[in-house]
């Protein structure tokens, strides 16, 4: 099978988007604009800011009206990507017949908003920013004069499929541009445009997850990609995609982790697609991380991910609206790493944790992969545990292994150093398993111990990957309390033949 | 079973039409025991009608348990209720169900007794019974106040709003370098109550870009102050984001020095104080030098 994408994002950005352009391009490639100097500086005096209304510092980038007719049976799909820190772009779509504003739902850097079904009538559609304002008093003294807004934008009108009118839901939108011949652009819209199709169900899953993005820089070209974000999979089935990457100064190396135990990513050269890294396993097989170092500036890298319709640990593989979070991350792995000999090391004490539900935080200097620490659980009985690790200052990702302490006061492991197979079943036995572990925060990882008994526990912490000369800082938080697993559960035990005798129907 | 008293909820699922439905009784064997320590012949089961403290020397060997059987109490066999004696439970769809406290280093013995439907056709038909029982016993909180058991059971997931940004996570790099950060994410609110507002402090060691936006909340309505500390105890406010449209926003150039955040809430308290209330705040930093591309 051989095929040629017909059409490719063009490699300059407009000086200015027009709706037209969008509705024609925005199934193929997203319209990237950049409009230079257009957040300008506001100064203001402290203790002055009743001068100053947020209306004042409003600045729009678009405003383009068009119009849904009666038998169009349409929605509406909008994406803005942008860089949340310098242009910090809001989408929104009025109803000029009723006022109705839409506005859109915000992601790290991504502004979409998806509506299901547009009444007849006019919208206007509109992207705008605000000025910046600055108490830096001498003009000379200010690094940035103003910020370029660089911007990427897809709109699509969109139909639901599924109904008993499936084969007209594919018929092409045609949308009349209300204000476009004031243009000089040569984009009339003259030809119909192709829905997005999605079903009921999708676009339950678009509110509050994204799809997965087909370049890796989703935010714009302007500085560090660090982002994590839900992302949905709208398919029941084995599926892969690919995600593009070019590699820049202070930006060669990758960190790609993905939250689901049932699929792969690996990075691939793009001109020949050669395999150059594969992800591994981390927190017990529930997610995947890929990080690759010594990427070459300049150069195209496809990111591949991998998924199974199987059932994995966390067993949601194949059902609907399949979710998922995804960090990426790049950086220069030396400049991320401390100097192995500079600072002390950071909490290097035991930690001790009462059962009243308060957070602690201890800083764990990361020499080696692995560091440890005994953890004192007070008090007596079945209590529930909090461990966070946070390693939003480190490159390398972070997990954790808590493991129960023998009363001798040496971990399980010690104890059978001979490494054979016994031993490695002995060891998976005194590891406690998490009941949960939530990777929906950035730069952190919570796991929750519920019904573990007080006492000692060790807890190591690793980095993957992490070079040997690299020393890195993580922050581990921690907090306990009396278990609760007596309080109030839902759970009605797990054995398929229970629906026998709890059908209602037969009251 | 450690120290601690436990909970243990004993389920008995019966289709509604069943013919032959059960009924469940908790007998309480023996206290304060270890489980070495049982004297499980004193309790075996005992021919119904002798109600009389277990004797050793009226033992005899039922059929049952000369075939091997023992567990599979039938017949004229029955609970001799010498110590407690539970009968019944709460009667829900198909099920009943007894949730009962027990001290540790309690034995007892979950009984059903089969009450046979009258004028069955066949004998095996009327000894049939189809049923699931489910028991489960974990740690008691019922001695807790209903204060605490309410927070166990909502322990917000949530991250706490900070009280710095002078922290690993947020500005605080490595060899005490300014680190840039960008979060969007709930932060929890609720236990807000006492001054209707929350102070985020921060220290900025060198020119930096700053933007704040928190979109619309469905019941609370709050502003976004950004002040700049004047001093130990005095400072002035550089700029009040207030909901414009569906978001309040903030985007600054601040010089080096120090700084709060405050959100200032303008809506009822009550409305605060929901279980684990949230607001969605994003927050980016970045040195005005990184800014510059």
């Amino acid at each position: 099978m051989l095929a040629v994408r017909t059409a490719t994002r063009p490699t300059e950005p407009v000086k200015r988007l027009t709706l037209a352009s969008l509705f024609r391009h925005s199934s193929n490639y997203a319209t990237v604009m950049k409009k230079e100097g257009a957040i300008h500086l506001e100064r203001v005096e402290p203790g002055s800011s009743k001068d100053i209304e947020q209306p004042d510092l409003f600045v729009e980038l678009f405003r383009e009206s068009f119009e849904i007719a009666e038998d169009d049976n349409a929605g509406l799909a909008i994406e803005v990507n942008s860089d949340f820190l310098l242009a910090g772009v809001h989408v929104v779509l009025q109803n000029t017949a009723t006022g109705t504003l839409l506005e859109d739902e915000r992601h790290e850097g991504t502004s979409k908003l998806t509506v299901g079904l547009l009444a007849p009538g006019h919208y206007v559609l509109m992207v705008y920013t605000h000025k910046c304002i600055t108490n830096i008093d001498r003009a000379d003294a200010r690094v940035v004069k103003a910020f370029d807004v660089l911007l990427d934008m897809r709109v699509r009108p969109l139909r639901k499929v599924g109904g008993r009118d499936g084969e007209l839901a594919k018929a092409g939108v045609p949308v009349k541009i209300s204000d476009g011949s004031t243009s000089t652009d040569t984009d009339k819209p003259d030809q119909e445009t192709t829905p997005v199709l999605v079903t009921a169900e999708e676009l339950d899953c678009r509110r509050d997850h994204l799809p997965l993005p087909d370049d890796l820089d989703i935010n714009g070209v302007t500085s560090q990609i660090d982002w994590s974000e839900s992302f949905y999979l709208p398919t029941y089935a084995f599926t892969s995609h690919e995600m593009l990457y070019t590699a820049r100064e202070g930006q060669q190396a990758l960190r790609v982790f993905l939250a689901k135990s049932n699929c792969k990513v690996s990075i691939l050269s793009k001109e020949d697609r050669k395999l150059l890294a594969q992800s591994r396993p981390v927190d017990k097989g529930r997610a995947q991380l890929l990080v690759a170092t010594d990427l070459v500036v300049g150069s195209q890298y496809l990111v591949l991910l991998e998924f199974s319709e199987r059932a994995g640990l966390d067993g949601r593989g194949g059902a609907s609206c399949d979710h998922f979070v995804m960090a990426v991350k790049t950086g220069d792995a030396a400049t991320t790493c401390m100097d192995a000999s500079s600072g002390d090391d950071a909490g290097r004490g035991a930690l001790t944790s009462s059962l009243d539900g308060e957070f602690r935080s201890s800083a764990i200097g990361m020499k080696k992969k692995t560091e440890k620490r005994l953890l004192t659980i007070q008090g007596s009985g079945a209590v529930d545990l909090q461990l966070t690790l946070d390693y939003s200052a480190a490159f390398y990702r972070a997990d954790l292994v808590l493991t129960v302490v023998t009363p001798s006061g040496h971990p399980e492991r010690h104890r059978d150093a001979a490494g054979d197979e016994a031993a490695a079943l002995k060891l998976i036995a005194t590891e406690t398993t998490p009941t949960s572990i939530d990777f929906t925060r950035k730069h952190a990882t919570t796991y929750l111990f519920t019904n573990i008994v007080a006492g000692k526990y060790e807890v190591s912490v690793h980095q993957r990957f992490k070079a040997k000369t690299c020393r890195s800082l993580v922050t581990l938080s921690y907090r306990s309390w009396e278990a609760g697993a007596s309080a109030v559960t839902l759970e009605r035990g797990g054995l398929s033949g229970l629906q026998i005798y709890q059908s209602q129907s037969e009251e | 079973m450690g120290e601690a008293p436990y909970e243990v909820s004993i389920s008995l699922q019966q289709k509604f039409h069943e013919g032959n439905t059960l009924d469940l009784l908790v007998e309480v064997l023996q206290q304060d025991v270890a489980f070495e320590d049982i004297a499980k012949e004193a309790h075996k089961p005992k021919r119904l009608g002798r109600h009389t403290a277990p004797s050793v020397d009226s033992e005899t060997t039922m059929p049952e348990e000369a075939e091997g059987r023992a567990e599979d109490v039938k017949g004229a066999l029955g609970p001799t209720c010498a110590g407690t004696c539970l009968v019944g439970g709460e009667k829900a769809y198909n099920e009943m169900v007894r949730v009962l406290d027990l001290e540790a280093r309690t034995y007892f013995r979950v009984w059903l007794l089969q009450q046979p439907a009258k004028g069955q056709g066949s004998r095996d038909a009327a000894e049939c019974a189809n049923y699931q029982l489910f028991v489960r016993a974990a740690p008691s909180t019922r001695e807790l106040s209903l204060e605490k058991k309410l927070g166990q059971q909502l322990r917000c997931p949530a991250e706490e709003l900070p009280s710095t940004l002078d922290a690993p996570r947020y500005l605080q790099g490595p060899s005490d370098a300014q680190k840039d950060f960008h979060y969007s994410q709930h932060y929890r609110v609720d236990h807000l109550w006492h001054n209707q507002a929350h102070k985020m402090s921060f220290t900025l060691r060198e020119a930096t870009v700053v933007r704040i936006a928190a979109p619309l909340h469905r019941h609370l309505e709050f502003d976004i102050v950004l002040n700049q500390d004047m001093g130990a105890y005095s400072h002035q406010t550089l700029m009040r984001a207030k909901k414009e449209d569906h978001h309040s926003a903030i985007f600054a150039q601040l010089e080096k020095g120090s700084y709060h955040l405050k959100l200032e809430f303008m809506s009822d308290a009550a409305l605060l104080q929901l279980p684990c209330q949230t607001v969605q705040l994003e927050l980016a930093m970045t040195t005005n030098k990184r800014a510059k591309v």
